[in-house]
């Protein structure tokens, strides 16, 4: 008899948090256990590791007992530009200044939207990027390249 | 008498023209994020932490808890006019609020909300600036068994008296846990999980997993909800309430800033907890339980107290005894080590001028915000107009600026990417992250205090519980876990969050 597995929220959180608790545990072997009296910098997280790999798997088989509305549909898209948005500016930051980095963010980001304006997105990109220039650079002198640097 | 000396000191520092200014620009901001859905206190104080870098320990305090506070009389515009809340405080105000609105009778509503929130403000303030110095006197009595015991008791509080499910969210501190670990151990200097990324040496900060768990992984939620809003603003008219509204709703407000006084003080309380509180106080006692849910005003009146005593009173376990409650306290601390400021109950007695020009100014904070959200609820009206397309593009710029200038690090904004990701995994899974970032700031503070006494105790567990004070804090963790996994309160609970 197949189990049936009514919540998949609660599956997949148990293996996500049972995953996270054994790579502590594998990655932090090396560190010294020491002892209880003398606690070493492995103690702490080989605890913790564990009784999270344990809570994971509590959390996983849970998942065949109870009910629970399904995840839904993931926004991959969404995700992608957001996070792809962040990761733009953090690369761009040191390396195309301030300004570019943002509008490369707002150009990213409202692509995530399902309406799109091409006049609303110049408009908001510009508008973000000279304000942010001129609050944060000019106004609270935060030390940001604002445009790359040229030859 | 002490305590007047002290609120003279407080007010001597709050009164100051920079710290005035910043009280201000505290709660507008925190207002305005209130209003705003999709992006609330956590995230605007993460953001705004770089920013105040530059700023004078206690007005940067100052600023960073006027968001709090203020953003609970702001999420209250939005629960009543458009049912969305712009809190999860205010969730409870919508039920009543909303129908108060298409009753033609947002405008009594809008100013009891405002009314009872200064009330509940006041005495929320004065609540701590009584108890705050008693108790850090006690806490120092406190030993490291007895700490950790009741850091313990304080996760486990934040998790029972919240909402979702308990298991997930002890996970979510077991993985906050873990991500406090990160960096060079404390007392050996052993690099821990930081892969040879210099910048992970002192840990992840704490700024970068808040912006991406609570500033990017929401954007991502929010996105994927699409937007649907019916706002009934056009005529926001007959702001005075009238005499009977006045009559019925005053005896709510007490009540509710009872309840909300109280429960803001228990780890894992503040703002939300005691308004789902009192709005459940409300309708169990009411003549007429019937009316809650079409427009009953004292289920706006009560929670929209409760939330602002709770914001007030969780700050006493911070001022105290240096041990956050619920993660906007965690982001203050993150604020005050930044400062050079070790939280504990020492601050009290090395800096007091801190901790009572932030008591003072809570009460400044709280006048202000009354004055502010009457006449100028037609701005905040206008601004719920705008879309959601246009501000969440502002907020990413905002978030990497402000990630970035914390240690001039593309690494931390890479991270917080990472982060952001994962908050939008969380929140798909039905994980909290709040928990997590409560357990990531207290985590090393929990491992110092295991590891002192353990030293002491020559690494002998039953300490914990010989020790009477400890074992009472045990005591009550555990209880909190059973009592929240037997299926009649199990249920109940639910009931509570099931009616938002």
């Amino acid at each position: 008899m197949i189990a049936q597995v009514r919540n998949a929220k609660d599956l997949f959180a148990g293996l996500l948090f049972a995953v996270i608790g054994a790579a502590a545990v594998v990655i932090g072997r090396g560190y010294p256990l020491g002892s209880a009296s003398r606690m070493g910098p492995g103690y702490f997280p080989m605890l913790v590791g564990g009784l999270l790999i344990l809570i994971g798997l509590v959390v996983a088989v849970r998942a065949f007992a109870a009910h629970s509305e399904p995840i839904g549909r993931l926004d991959i898209k969404s995700a992608l530009l957001v996070i792809g948005a962040v990761a733009v500016f953090a690369a761009g930051i040191e390396r195309l200044g301030l300004v570019l980095s943002i509008l490369l963010v707002v150009i990213l980001g409202y692509a995530a939207n399902s309406e799109r304006k091409l006049t609303e997105l110049v408009i908001l990109a510009l508008v973000l990027a000279l304000a942010s220039a001129a609050i944060f650079v000019y106004g609270l002198q935060l030390p940001f390249k604002l445009w790359p640097e040229l030859g | 008498m002490d305590l007047l000396h002290n609120l003279a000191l407080g007010f001597g520092v709050a009164f100051t023209l920079q710290n005035l200014l910043y009280c201000l620009i505290g709660v507008s901001l925190g207002t305005l994020v209130g209003v705003l859905p999709g992006i609330g206190p956590v995230a605007t104080i993460a953001m705004l932490l770089p920013a105040s870098f530059s700023l004078p320990p206690v007005t940067a305090l100052i600023l960073l808890a006027g968001i709090y506070y203020g953003a609970q009389y702001g999420g209250s515009t939005t629960a009543i006019l458009v049912n969305l809340p712009g809190e999860s405080s205010s969730v409870v105000t919508c039920i009543d609020g909303y129908q108060m609105a298409r009753q033609g009778r947002a405008g009594p509503a809008l100013s009891i909300a405002a009314l009872g929130s200064f009330f509940a403000g006041c005495v929320g303030t004065l609540i701590l600036a009584a108890f705050a110095q008693p108790l850090s006197e006690l806490a120092v009595a406190l030993g490291p068994i007895e700490k950790f015991s009741l850091m313990v008791l304080g996760l486990v509080a934040a998790v029972a008296l919240a909402h979702g499910s308990l298991v997930k969210a002890l996970g979510m501190i077991l993985v906050g846990l873990l991500l406090g670990t990160v960096g060079a151990d404390t007392q050996t200097g052993h690099m821990r999980y930081t892969f040879g990324i210099p910048e992970l040496t002192d840990g992840i900060g704490f700024v970068v997993v808040a912006m991406g768990l609570f500033g990017f992984g929401e954007i991502i939620a929010n996105l994927e909800k699409g937007e649907a809003r019916e706002v009934f603003t056009s005529n926001v008219e007959g702001l005075f309430p009238r005499g009977s509204d006045l009559k019925a709703a005053w005896k709510a407000v007490v009540r509710g800033t009872g309840v909300g006084a109280l429960l803001g003080i228990l780890p894992g309380g503040g703002a939300v907890l005691g308004s789902f509180a009192a709005y459940a106080v409300e309708k169990r006692i009411a003549n007429d339980p019937s009316r809650f849910g079409k427009g009953a005003i004292e289920g706006v009146a009560a929670p929209e107290s409760a939330n602002n005593a709770g914001a007030q009173t969780s700050f006493i376990t911070l001022l105290s005894l240096g041990i956050p409650s619920n993660a906007v306290m965690a982001l203050m601390i993150g604020a005050m080590v930044i400062k050079g400021i070790t939280p504990g109950p020492q601050v009290m007695t090395e800096q007091p001028e801190l901790v009572w020009g932030m008591i003072a100014s809570m009460w400044i904070g709280n006048l202000m915000l009354v004055i502010l959200n009457l006449p100028l609820i037609g701005i905040w009206i206008k601004l719920l107009t705008i879309p959601y397309r246009l501000l969440f593009p502002a907020i990413l710029v905002l978030c990497c600026i402000g990630i970035y200038s914390l240690n001039n690090s593309a690494t931390e904004v890479g991270l917080a990417a990472g982060f952001g990701l994962l908050g939008y995994v969380f929140i798909k899974l039905g994980c909290e992250p709040a928990p997590l970032l409560l357990a990531m700031v207290l985590g090393p503070m929990m491992e110092d205090e295991l590891r002192r006494g353990m030293t002491i105790h020559r690494g002998d567990p039953t300490v914990f519980l010989k020790s009477p004070f400890s074992l009472v804090m045990l005591a009550l963790a555990a209880a909190l876990l059973v009592v929240v996994v037997v299926p009649a309160v199990r249920r109940k609970r639910e009931e509570a969050f099931q009616e938002s």
